[in-house]
């Protein structure tokens, strides 16, 4: 009796927890978007968090008028499913091989595989800059893309998830002839479709929010990308006041999407995570 | 590297099968490789020279050797960049892990109704965009009007001035920090909790085991491969912060430098002063004790272990 | 024929003003020109008065691409260092001329103005010349007189039957008396430029004319003293509230405004346009401008100034010619500063423009049509000139720092600027 009931204040006490440990969380991205609906006064003399009395898409029509949005919009959607694309396959690729394959030097090519990840970008900026200017890339697509169609992050990711489909199948694959790639191909990438899933997210995530990198690479208001995008706006009204509606209105279109999107794949993704954390 | 596989491919008494076999790893893996060496360690390896000139970028640089070294260890400011740096990875670990395996634990109990729901919401921040995000908190975090301030204001006590106060304004980090990657880290528990077999804990329930007892004895060291491997991507991420920082602060790191991270200060020295030999020194240090934090963590982790 | 004759005619101008200008283009029928500047209002007035001013060159088929570039300045440094291109006229913030200093970089990429300002030279205040000068050469024209005054609220003064302080002794003393109500008369905040905009008014010096560090030398360390006593007596009285950087333009403030806990702020002209009007629509009325308190003693100025964009000139571009020629139509004639201030609220640089009525006369209702260039009319030619140096971001930066320990009482004055110094000598050894 006394355990039933201390069970149930237990349950209760979870949900509790749970729910308003969520609601936090939310908060803040309920309050961006509540604020795109407003004034910029009103964003400061309303307690900010609640929604607004009168829901007004001012800022939203100024944001589509004043600046090409549009352009950012689709220049953004481009790179990121194009490096996206690239990655999945590369990353899976070299993953396929770090996980399945015993070769000589691997531990080494593996240390510099992580070691990869953590040059700060910073450091290599102005030499990577120079380098795309050398090769003429400076305002071409391809600086958006083939410096990043191979990230160590993604292949390590992929290492993890690959490392859990049975080596079996591999064996009995090359007996009956099939080539490494077919392999790979026909039998790994099938099997591991949630972790490409994650990684799509990922990638397209890193890419879809970068920012000092298109802004040096990309010069002219209709090739740019959606956060240097934002950025222009900010500056635009000078250094010191930010017209906070229409940015709250343009980070509500930067992220509203992108927020569908994971819903979307959630399952997928969620369950593709797991298995990379598993496996060492 | 590749011609070293094409000969021992040859004198391998087995078919093109076996030649396939060897070769196709290094094929499977050369396109990073590639990529890296051309577009990351070559400007990298610049860098690193330049670590020894003094460089404006645009005049011809001029061999100072080690005085960048000497400055960055006598800077003060550097030594209170990094103190910064590493309270931001110490609280990453140390608040920022646990919470999230507790809150792990909390979206696993089999009482939970509708968990689905909740995961996705814990998990919406690390789909936001960073600059976006950063501006929201700095309105959250205003001392007058902010949200965080709103309970104090109303209950009748002082706000607090989580920007301009140099021990606060750590604390207003380290609270993005966690709520951005809590529920990403969560889910990586949560998969590791689903893997523990339940007869442990039915096991324990009979030892008469407190739930806090399950959690020390079962849960944690059960998910102690997974602890670590989140540990280094925790790691990586916090020592390298500095959007958030840049934009909460309006690029000062302040108040009094109390914000500043090691990269913010690489920015501010490199390119807002212009000193790109100096700012590269910065970065080689930042780049060798992560690399040998993280080499350690992988070590411990065992990702250097033969594959079965 | 008329082409050679305009060809002709130009390499005569270019040699008589004996500029190391660029060869302009053989055919120069089609004429792209570029500017990259952080702030879109210079785009909206140089993008109007360039199509005014093309219809001196009939003969030329001009474009123009002006745009707002975000972190415009790491751009263009970037650019310079890879040899891209960067664009033909650039507005350099005046916070960011440093930068440019660093290796000659200002002398070696752009234009040296001082000879084809000629004449005009004199027509600008010298104070909006030294921002932008580098071994005594002018590099850029100024976007704005960035005049410092008080913008208050009169009816929190009027309903305790106080008057505007003149002088900072009256300033405190009306700053104790609303402090007793929780009142603040303005604000200041952790900013090395703030500083500055207090040091440069009260007759101080962080960098001489050569770009010499000579806040060490007495008579400057003293100021320095005096001014962040003043600053700090004031903040114990409560008369002068303290905002960390994070939150100085924020809703933080604008909310004290509306709250009448706090009067007004010390602030340059920039402030009126960018920061409270859009922010306190709802204050229209409410405020007025007066000009800020001054030192007893003799060696005040009446104002100071913080801020400012300076536009410069390409030098290698092709178009460097027809850059400059915008440039001088748009900023250095009297008539266009005016409009400058009619269409974009920057006041003029031009001592001359403050006797025009479009300027002196304005009533703007924002302030219940006080004509507020009447005030700015009786400082514009005591605005304190100041000099830049490549440690001018070291040093704001440093003090910003020491400032933050100072206001909350944990360092004196003296040990702020002793700290200050210190590190400055330090990093200005390490430069050699």
């Amino acid at each position: 009796m006394d355990e039933r009931f201390g069970q149930r204040v237990g349950v209760v006490a979870l949900h509790v927890v749970v729910i308003s440990g969520a609601l936090l969380t939310v908060a803040p991205i309920a309050f961006m978007i509540f604020s795109s609906f407003n004034t910029t006064t009103e964003i400061f003399t309303l307690p900010p968090w609640l929604p607004p009395a009168e829901w007004s898409f001012k800022n939203y029509e100024t944001l589509l008028t004043k600046w090409p949005f549009p352009y950012w919009y689709i220049n953004s959607i481009i790179y990121a499913g194009v490096v996206t694309v690239f990655v999945l396959f590369f990353c899976s690729l070299a993953g396929f091989a770090f996980a399945k394959y015993n070769f000589r030097a691997k531990n080494a090519l593996f240390i510099i595989l992580i070691g990869s990840t953590m040059i700060p970008f910073q450091l290599i900026l102005i030499p990577l800059f120079i380098l795309m200017s050398r090769i003429d890339w400076i305002n071409h697509p391809a600086s958006m893309i083939i410096p990043w169609m191979a990230p160590a992050f993604g292949i390590f990711l992929m290492r993890q998830y690959i490392q859990a489909v049975p080596s079996e199948l591999m064996e009995s694959a090359r007996i009956h002839g099939a080539s490494e790639f077919r392999i790979y191909a026909r039998i790994i990438d099938p099997m591991v479709r949630t972790g490409l899933t994650t990684l799509a997210i990922l990638t397209f995530l890193g890419s879809w929010n970068s920012y000092i990198w298109p802004l040096m690479v990309l010069r002219g208001n209709r090739v740019i990308t959606l956060p240097v995008g934002i950025a222009t706006m900010r500056s635009q009204a000078t250094a010191a006041q930010v017209p906070y509606g229409e940015m709250m209105a343009a980070a509500s279109m930067v992220s509203v999407p992108v927020i569908l999107l994971f819903l979307m794949l959630q399952r997928y993704f969620i369950s593709g995570l797991t298995i990379g954390a598993v496996k060492g | 590297m590749f011609q070293a596989a094409v000969a021992r491919g040859r004198e391998a008494r087995e078919g093109g099968g076996f030649h396939q076999h060897r070769l196709a790893p290094y094929a499977f893996i050369s396109p990073f490789y590639l990529l890296f060496g051309f577009f990351f360690l070559a400007p990298s390896l610049i860098a690193l020279v330049l670590s020894l000139f003094r460089w404006d970028g645009i005049n011809d640089p001029r061999f100072v050797f080690a005085r960048n070294y000497g400055r960055l260890v006598s800077d003060k400011v550097f030594a209170q960049a990094a103190t910064n740096t590493a309270v931001y990875a110490i609280a990453s670990l140390f608040i920022v892990i646990p919470l999230a395996l507790v809150l792990a634990v909390l979206l696993n109990a089999k009482s939970l109704r509708f968990s689905s729901v909740w995961r996705a919401m814990y998990f919406t921040p690390i789909v936001t965009s960073t600059v976006a995000i950063t501006l929201v908190f700095q309105i959250l975090y205003d001392r007058d009007v902010g949200l965080l301030n709103a309970p104090l204001i109303y209950l009748g006590l002082e706000p607090i001035h989580w920007l301009g106060d140099r021990s606060w304004v750590k604390v207003a980090i380290i609270i993005l920090i966690t709520w951005r990657s809590t529920g990403l880290l969560s889910i990586y528990f949560l998969a590791g909790l689903q893997s523990i077999p339940e007869e442990l804990y039915e096991a324990a329930s009979i030892d008469g085991a407190s739930t806090l007892q399950k959690l020390f004895r079962i849960t944690i060291p059960m998910l102690r491969p997974i602890i670590l491997f989140v540990s280094i991507i925790v790691l990586l991420s916090s020592i390298q912060i500095f959007d958030e920082i840049q934009i909460l602060t309006n690029g000062s790191g302040g108040p009094a430098n109390a914000s500043m991270s090691v990269v913010q200060y690489l920015y501010v020295r490199g390119f807002t002063r212009l000193r790109l030999g100096f700012a590269s020194a910065v970065g080689t240090v930042l780049f060798a004790t992560v690399f040998i934090l993280s080499l350690i963590q992988l070590q411990w982790y065992g990702v250097f272990r033969k594959e079965d | 024929m008329r082409r050679v004759l305009t060809t002709f005619a130009l390499l005569a101008a270019i040699t008589l003003i004996g500029a190391a200008l660029p060869a302009t283009a053989q055919d120069a029928s089609e004429v792209t020109l570029t500017m990259w500047t952080h702030d879109g209002l210079y785009v909206q007035f140089f993008s109007a008065r360039a199509e005014e001013w093309k219809e001196r060159h009939p003969d030329v088929d001009f474009t123009f691409e002006f745009e707002v570039v975000p972190s415009v300045f790491d751009k263009v440094l970037g650019n310079l260092a890879a040899g891209e291109e960067i664009p033909d006229l650039l507005g350099i913030e005046q916070g960011s001329f440093p930068r440019f200093m660093q290796g000659g970089i200002i002398e070696s990429k752009f234009l040296d103005l001082t000879d084809l300002l000629a004449d005009d030279y004199d027509l600008i205040v010298e104070g909006r010349h030294t921002p932008y000068k580098y071994q005594g050469r002018v590099y850029g024209v100024d976007s704005s007189l960035c005049g410092v005054v008080y913008y208050y609220q009169p009816s929190i003064f009027e309903e305790r039957g106080l008057s505007v302080p003149t002088t900072w002794d009256e300033y405190l003393e009306t700053g104790a008396i609303l402090a007793e109500e929780g009142i603040a008369m303005s604000y200041i905040t952790d900013h090395g430029g703030m500083f500055m905009m207090y040091l440069l008014q009260r007759g101080g010096a962080i960098f001489d004319e050569h770009g010499e560090f000579v806040l060490p030398q007495e008579e400057n360390r003293t100021i320095a003293i005096e001014v962040l006593n003043l600053l700090k007596e004031g903040l114990d009285s409560g008369a002068i509230r303290y905002v960390p950087s994070a939150e100085v333009w924020g809703p933080a403030i604008i909310n004290a405004y509306r709250e009448e806990n706090l009067v007004g702020a010390i602030m340059p002209d920039w402030y009126s346009d960018y920061i409270l009007k859009p922010q306190a629509e709802d204050m229209s009325e409410q405020w007025r401008i007066a000009r800020m308190p001054v030192w007893d003693e003799g060696t005040s100025h009446k104002t100071s100034v913080w801020g400012g964009t300076g536009f410069a000139v390409a030098k290698e571009n092709e178009n460097a010619r027809y850059a400059w020629e915008l440039l001088q139509y748009t900023y250095v004639t009297l008539e266009n500063q005016i409009k400058r201030y009619e269409e974009i609220a920057y006041y003029p640089t031009m001592p001359a423009a403050f006797h025009d009525e479009r300027i002196v006369g304005l009533e703007d209702p924002f302030y219940a049509n006080q004509k507020t260039g009447e005030v700015f009319a009786e400082i514009v030619d005591d605005v304190p000139i100041w000099y830049q140096s490549l440690f001018r971001a070291t040093f704001e930066q440093q003090m910003a720092a020491e400032l933050a320990v100072f206001f909350d009482g944990s360092v004196t004055a003296e040990e702020a600027i002793d700290n200050v110094i210190v590190y400055l000598e330090d990093e200005i050894a390490f430069a050699e």
